[in-house]
């Protein structure tokens, strides 16, 4: 294990007596830090920095003027500053912040953390069986809150349909609106707030994916989020997620282990290639809820019968134990034995007693996992973010003319709207939106006419989808040397 | 033994839990240095701020305490926080009154965080180490002796400001931060003054050709995101030829490992017909060259021995690019594609086209 395993276990198992957290990973620590390192190793710097004319980048000052966005400052209010995503009075922090804070927002009111769940095998989310045993279990701990979590689970909508769908407040149309005003808004100051309105917007789906790392919430195992966590009866939670957020909180995050790029939005959860987050997460991890079922060895099973029994134990079709890999010796001794995964992480501890074997997972166990898990879930940020961050335009002059090509991602049909700055960068249209079938990189996508005399930078903004047919908004900007 | 630790720390913390108000969390720092009994979240804090070199003192740092509220259980949502911000005093010495634990009934009182900050040394966090960003274990209530290192030039700007967080008087403290932080993610390198021009006038572009050099290009995170690589680079320019107006080179000579490691990267900045010429060299001249133009206007792949390479024409730049890399490090010509279109990305960056009218 690296980063000081001791020092992480024992700051993850002792941190444990103070749990209270039924979400997902938690906002204020593990999303936060999933989506500050996605935006520190991705493109979304170079982009702020070269096609909106931000200099600064991710560490730009933006303004949000608080009564613009009463819900938004409703909820960011109650957020901690110490963590860095909670603008001053005036409503201004940095790009990187308004990302970080979308991410936490997501959750917020917690109904809508019901909506970020996906079951990659069946298609669906969040489901609670009406078996009686999980209501008796929410039952016991009063609270009409948490009956009226139960109701609202019924009507919780796949993550992956939660990303586009209307009653989601920071959904991709959001995101996308708020990117093309980003744009095409007259003032700069409008254009700031637009800008940090996406990155918002950004930050709460980045939220959605990361969930997906998370393995009750792609094996549809809402019981996994109501662990007693301490003492208090009302302490509960899933103690994987708690486990992640005192073990590395936000600032030990790790970097993304690889980069992951996908054509479609839909891909980087899941896909027919099975190579989406949620795809991974369920066929790679237990969850709690989730571990085979406890098998009878009390006559001695031979191999093959073990093999059947396991997996007849098994809930989920992966992962799926070899029954000669395991350790029936070590099974028998009073500490058990640990199934691994070919990178010798563990996926659940197993140990035979008073006639059966049965499965768990203790908290070093869960820290090898989320050991594991926290580098691919940053990198399925960091792709998610350049992608939504991936169209731009480059903008030339030579001897007067002034040529849009296409940069770094192809674009399909669509339309190209021209803008052009005044010396005090108030944003005017440059005649009427062109129509473009689209473009390869470096292709040439419209001509403009001539630039006003008393233009100090030219803008571009494409408007349309990419050469995957999903919704694509592309910018440039350059400078006229005057 | 891991999991006998595991165990005692857990069962410590729980029992200290169940001495506590269950509107105020068990703090996870001991009360003082000289004891293990656990600390009172709801303060109050005492220290003193020393600098790591001398021991002396530091006056006049600035110390941000934060609490958090939550709210509900079962489902539950941040309900606020309390903060407080002082300064140190001339013997370096802080101190932060306690706060009470919420009235009302379904908020408690979950965490705290203290923060010291002064321009010129690396800042303090109670709950994160700035070194390796791994949590920190040795914060105390009382007593606590915090040691400020000065801030070195090679301390990445980006980093320590992701690492102080927000808190209005941090953020207008740390304001300055941002421009050799945005500067170290465009450039890797925080020294230099980036663009003053509010709307982002760049240099005319000779300018910005002049400044184009192969170090520019290449960073070795842009080599450890695509290949995994976990050791260190020593860089410097190749031996084959000096750096001149029109050629420069880039050498990252992976530290305590074989050559096989190692990556290099060449750059031509060639007018007219040359850099076409150049490219045409390479294609000619590198063993088993065969274009697949993947980057820029022309591109190829090439291999010998224990060396993949990949070369890339920017037609309207004049630019020629060759980055070779040991097959140790780009464990296949993926990698090197890879690290060629991010040098590529670089180079678009770095040099801007035209805008001359």
């Amino acid at each position: 294990m690296r980063r000081g395993s001791l020092a992480l276990i024992a700051a993850a198992a002792g941190a444990l007596a103070g749990v209270q957290d039924a979400r997902a990973w938690e906002p204020a620590t593990t999303h936060a830090g999933l989506t500050e390192q996605a935006a520190l190793s991705g493109v979304l710097h170079r982009r702020l920095h070269s096609d909106f004319g931000i200099d600064l980048g991710l560490f730009a000052p933006l303004t949000v003027p608080p009564a613009d966005a009463p819900s938004l400052f409703a909820a960011l209010r109650e957020l901690n500053p110490t963590h860095g995503y909670a603008p001053d009075k005036r409503g201004r922090q940095t790009a990187l912040a308004w990302l970080a804070a979308g991410a936490v927002v997501a959750d917020m009111p917690v109904a809508a953390a019901r909506n970020h769940f996906f079951d990659p095998d069946g298609g669906g989310g969040l489901r609670v069986a009406d078996d009686g045993g999980l209501l008796a279990r929410l039952f016991r701990r009063d609270a009409s809150e948490l009956a009226a979590a139960y109701v609202g689970v019924r009507r919780a909508v796949p993550a992956v349909q939660w990303i586009t769908t209307a009653d989601n407040p920071l959904n991709l149309a959001g995101f996308l609106g708020q990117y093309q005003r980003a744009v095409t808004a007259r003032t700069p100051g409008e254009r700031e707030r637009h800008i940090a309105g996406a990155l918002v917007a950004a930050g709460a789906i980045l939220h959605v994916l990361q969930d997906m790392g998370s393995p009750s919430h792609v094996r549809d195992d809402f019981a996994a989020h109501l662990s007693q966590l301490s003492d208090d009866r009302r302490d509960v939670g899933s103690r994987f997620e708690r486990v992640a957020a005192l073990s590395y909180g936000r600032l030990g995050i790790p970097a993304p282990a690889r980069t992951i790029t996908r054509d479609r939005l839909r891909d980087f959860f899941t896909s027919e290639d099975k190579k989406g987050l949620a795809d991974w997460t369920a066929a790679s991890w237990f969850s709690a809820g989730t571990l085979p079922r406890p098998i009878s060895v009390k006559s001695g099973l031979g191999l093959a019968k073990l093999g059947s029994a396991l997996k007849q134990s098994l809930v989920r079709p992966q992962p799926a134990p070899d029954a000669s890999g395991l350790d029936e010796l070590g099974a028998h001794s009073p500490d058990g034995a640990t199934l691994v995964n070919p990178d010798r992480v563990c996926l659940a501890r197993y140990a035979i007693a008073d006639g059966a074997l049965r499965w768990s997972t203790d908290d070093q166990c869960v820290l090898q996992q989320i050991g594991a898990i926290l580098p691919i879930v940053s990198a399925y940020s960091q792709g998610l973010l350049d992608f939504l961050f991936r169209g731009s335009l480059e903008l030339t002059t030579e001897a007067g003319q002034l040529d849009v090509a296409v940069r770094d991602v192809a674009v399909g049909a669509g339309k190209v709207t021209l803008l052009w700055d005044d010396e005090a960068g108030v944003r005017t249209a440059l005649g009427e939106p062109q129509n473009t079938s689209g473009g390869a990189v470096g292709q040439r996508l419209v001509e403009a006419g001539q630039v006003p005399a008393r233009a100090h930078a030219v803008v571009a903004l494409f408007e349309g989808v990419d050469g995957s047919g999903e919704p694509l908004i592309a910018t440039g900007r350059v400078v006229l040397d005057r | 033994v891991i999991r006998a630790i595991a165990t005692a720390a857990l069962a410590s913390l729980l029992s200290a839990s169940a001495c506590t108000s269950a509107r105020v969390r068990p703090a996870p720092f001991r009360a003082r240095p000289d004891t293990v009994a656990a600390g009172d979240l709801r303060g109050p804090f005492s220290g003193r701020v020393v600098e790591e070199e001398t021991g002396r003192p530091i006056a006049g740092a600035l110390v941000y305490a934060t609490w958090s509220v939550q709210e509900g259980y079962g489902l539950t949502a941040p309900g606020g926080f309390r903060e407080h911000t002082t300064s140190t005093d001339a013997d370096g010495r802080y101190r932060i009154p306690a706060v009470s634990g919420p009235d009302d009934g379904s908020s408690r009182l979950t965490d705290f965080h203290l923060v010291v900050y002064k321009r010129g040394y690396v800042a303090y966090r109670s709950d994160h180490r700035f070194s390796d960003l791994g949590p920190r274990s040795d914060f105390t209530q009382m007593q606590q002796e915090i040691v400020l290192p000065r801030w070195r030039s090679e301390l990445s700007h980006a980093k320590h400001l992701r690492y102080i967080g927000g808190g209005a008087a941090l953020q207008s403290l740390t304001a300055w931060e941002a421009e050799p932080a945005a500067r170290e993610l465009l450039f890797g390198d925080a020294a230099g003054p980036m663009t003053t021009d509010p709307f982002g006038r760049r240099p005319a572009p000779g300018d910005s050709a002049a400044a184009v050099v192969a170090a520019r290009l290449l960073r070795p995170k842009q080599i450890t995101d695509v290949t995994g690589f976990e050791g260190e680079f020593e860089t410097g320019p190749l031996g084959d030829e000096p750096d001149t107006a029109q050629y420069s080179s880039f050498h990252l000579r992976a530290l305590d490992r074989a050559e096989s490691f190692d990556v290099a990267l060449r750059l031509w900045k060639l007018d007219g017909p040359g850099a076409q010429e150049r490219y045409g060299q390479l294609l000619g001249s590198l063993p088993t060259a065969v274009e697949h133009n993947e980057i820029a206007d022309r591109s190829l792949r090439a291999a010998e021995g224990q060396i993949r390479g990949v070369a890339f024409l920017d037609g309207k730049r004049s630019a020629v690019v060759l980055l070779t890399c040991g097959v140790a490090q780009c464990r296949n010509t993926e990698d090197a594609v890879a690290i060629a279109r991010s040098v590529y990305e670089r180079l678009q960056e770095t040099w801007p086209l035209g805008v001359s009218r």
